[in-house]
């Protein structure tokens, strides 16, 4: 919309196709490379492909929408968009739960960034189709060097801030309006060449053979989940903060669930089609996850005509799809933060992005931190983040809660009509799939330190949230309550 | 390629419509409502915010709240109210609204 018509008291997309791909460009990462191809074949294939798209459809959906819905109703981040709909200092508490889960998966998933800024740069130096390259030792090297990964990570936050400090169309929307469809043309490029080597049809064959068995099985259905909602970052808080930021004429329903979240796994698809012809045209292991990428394709570059030039097609677009979700999930504490507390964005950008590289360091420095931090999160704090937001559109904002958000904010300008079955679905279905997802990741795990500390963080965030902000919000109103004597 | 099975190419077809037709359909689309958008601010200064079915769900929620006093109700009536004025106000409508359905609105 222009800006005559609309008088900005907050930063706004400056444009549909600036919000669409901060959308994208905050879900597509390093997973939909490097596991969803894999997860596919492993699954059942073309009947897993089935079972994730119907699980699209009936969750992923309406959730995002949900999310961006009440980010633009609130208009602000987390907390306060928390404390605008629900009265209870509980319920903002769990808006802490959300900032410490973001803060937290930001802190092991920047060196995972650094990791591809460093491939990114070693493919534009033609390092991988230099004369006596050894892809396994270079990775080895790489890794056991804390200096070059605390070095990396350092960089990649340091480009973080410093397009969070541009602001959101000066720095996120330029950023993501170039990277996330210089990711999609890089993959469609490797895909033609993937789908070209003798051999190919084997990778295909993996990818979308179908194995109608697995259908029937529990497992496929909770693999499919998992997946649908890791994702697509239902719950995280990115698109509510990417929705506070959608001015009032703009639509939800289209741009922030059904582009998004098949958009998403299309570029998931992308990458099955791009990389999978090749994993199987030069026999490598297709499920040596972070290993495939970076130690089994780099042995494949130099054998391929034009090695060079694929080789940076494909880590610069791998480190555009990680670092775009860095910049939004970053994005999320900036917003939240610099609206709580009395700080400038500016200053707020340095101070978010200063503390994530400081708890990032033990994950740059040692592995077995990342792992244990990957596995804590992401199987307890990310769903616990879901839960809260999910649940609070569901359970706290008053008089028939979720039918209000659909008749006032869902379904005002919006290019899709959504109909009133989208309640019970953000109201139970989506709450009892997480609730499930976390029991079974608990079941699986039982005793393990990790599922102590997943269980740990389930529990103990939310208490946290609520004592700050039971104190937080306690002091605001006696201020408020003196200031009007 | 040629020697691929049968439900391998159904999966790719299915794969290709499903998310990359779909994907490629939605980014062209909401992007062409942005445009008619904007064509519509420019020459009727203002847009109709709610469909004829989305009018109605707004109507009936605010008619069916037990506090009609509530700072939700008013806002959900200004609301209501003001896509009413503007649908009455201007000529060319966004959402598919004939004559006969504006004529028939009212404001609450």
């Amino acid at each position: 919309m222009p800006d005559h018509d609309v008088e900005l008291s907050r930063a706004q997309w400056g444009s549909r196709f600036g919000f669409l791909m901060a959308m994208l460009g905050a879900m597509v990462g390093a997973g939909n490379i490097w596991r969803f191809p894999y997860v596919t074949g492993e699954n059942g294939g073309g009947a897993f492909l089935l079972a994730y798209f119907v699980l699209l459809l009936v969750l992923a959906i309406p959730g995002l929408i949900a999310e961006v819905a009440l980010g633009r109703y609130t208009g602000q981040g987390v907390i306060g968009a928390f404390r605008k709909v629900a009265s209870s200092r509980g319920v903002v508490g769990l808006g802490v739960v959300v900032l410490v889960v973001n803060v937290a998966l930001m802190s092991y998933y920047a060196p995972v960034v650094g990791w591809t800024l460093y491939y990114a740069v070693h493919s534009l130096l033609l390092t991988f189709t230099s004369a006596g390259f050894a892809p396994e030792a270079f990775w080895e090297g790489f890794r056991a060097s804390g200096l070059l990964s605390i070095g990396t990570h350092t960089a990649v936050m340091g480009l973080v801030a410093a397009i969070l400090y541009l602001g959101i169309r000066r720095g996120v929307e330029r950023l993501v309006i170039y990277a996330v469809p210089g990711l999609v043309l890089a993959l469609v490029a490797i895909m033609i060449r993937a789908l070209t080597l003798p051999g190919a049809a084997d990778g295909l064959a993996f990818t979308f053979g179908i194995e109608w068995g697995k259908l029937g099985l529990g497992q496929t259905w909770i693999t499919a989940l998992g997946q649908v909602l890791f994702s697509t970052g239902l719950g995280w808080g990115i698109a509510l903060t990417v929705g506070s930021y959608l001015p009032d004429y703009d639509d939800i329903p289209i741009g922030g669930g059904v582009f998004t979240v098949i958009g998403n796994s299309s570029v998931g698809i992308l990458a099955a089609f791009a990389i999978f012809p090749i994993v199987f045209a030069f026999d490598l292991d297709p499920g040596s996850g972070a290993s495939l990428t970076f130690v089994s394709l780099p042995q494949v570059f130099p054998q391929m005509a034009g090695g060079a030039f694929w080789a940076i097609l494909f880590f610069v677009g791998f480190f555009l799809a990680a670092f775009t979700s860095a910049i939004l999930i970053t994005e999320v504490s900036v917003t939240t933060l610099s609206e709580e507390t009395a700080f400038s964005r500016e200053q707020t950008v340095l101070g978010v992005c200063g503390l994530v590289w400081l708890l990032g360091l033990a994950s740059a420095y040692s592995p077995s931190t990342l792992n244990f931090l990957d596995f804590v999160f992401g199987n307890f704090g990310l769903p616990l983040s879901t839960l809260a937001i999910i649940g609070v559109i569901g359970w706290s904002m008053g008089h028939r809660g979720p039918e209000k958000l659909r008749v006032l904010e869902i379904n005002r300008n919006a290019g899709l009509y959504v109909g009133s079955i989208w309640g019970p679905v953000v109201q139970y279905v989506i709450p009892l799939v997480m609730l499930l997802i976390v029991a079974n990741y608990a079941w699986a795990n039982f005793g393990t330190p990790e599922m102590i500390g997943g269980v740990a963080v389930f529990f103990g965030i939310p208490a946290l949230g609520y004592a700050l902000m039971s104190y937080v919000e306690g002091r605001r109103d006696f201020l408020s309550r003196e200031n009007t004597r | 390629m040629l020697g691929l099975s049968l439900d391998v190419w159904a999966t790719m077809l299915f794969c290709v419509v499903a998310f990359f037709g779909v994907s490629i359909w939605t980014l062209v689309y909401t992007l062409r409502q942005e445009e008619r958008k904007m064509a519509l601010l420019n020459t009727e200064r203002d847009l109709d915010t709610y469909s004829p079915r989305a009018l109605s769900d707004l109507k009936d929620w605010i008619e069916t709240h037990p506090n009609p006093t509530h700072p939700d109700v008013e806002a959900a009536r200004s609301a209501h109210n003001d896509c009413v004025d503007t649908l009455q106000s201007t000529d060319r409508h966004f959402y598919e609204w004939s004559r006969a359905d504006v004529d028939r609105l009212d404001t609450l």
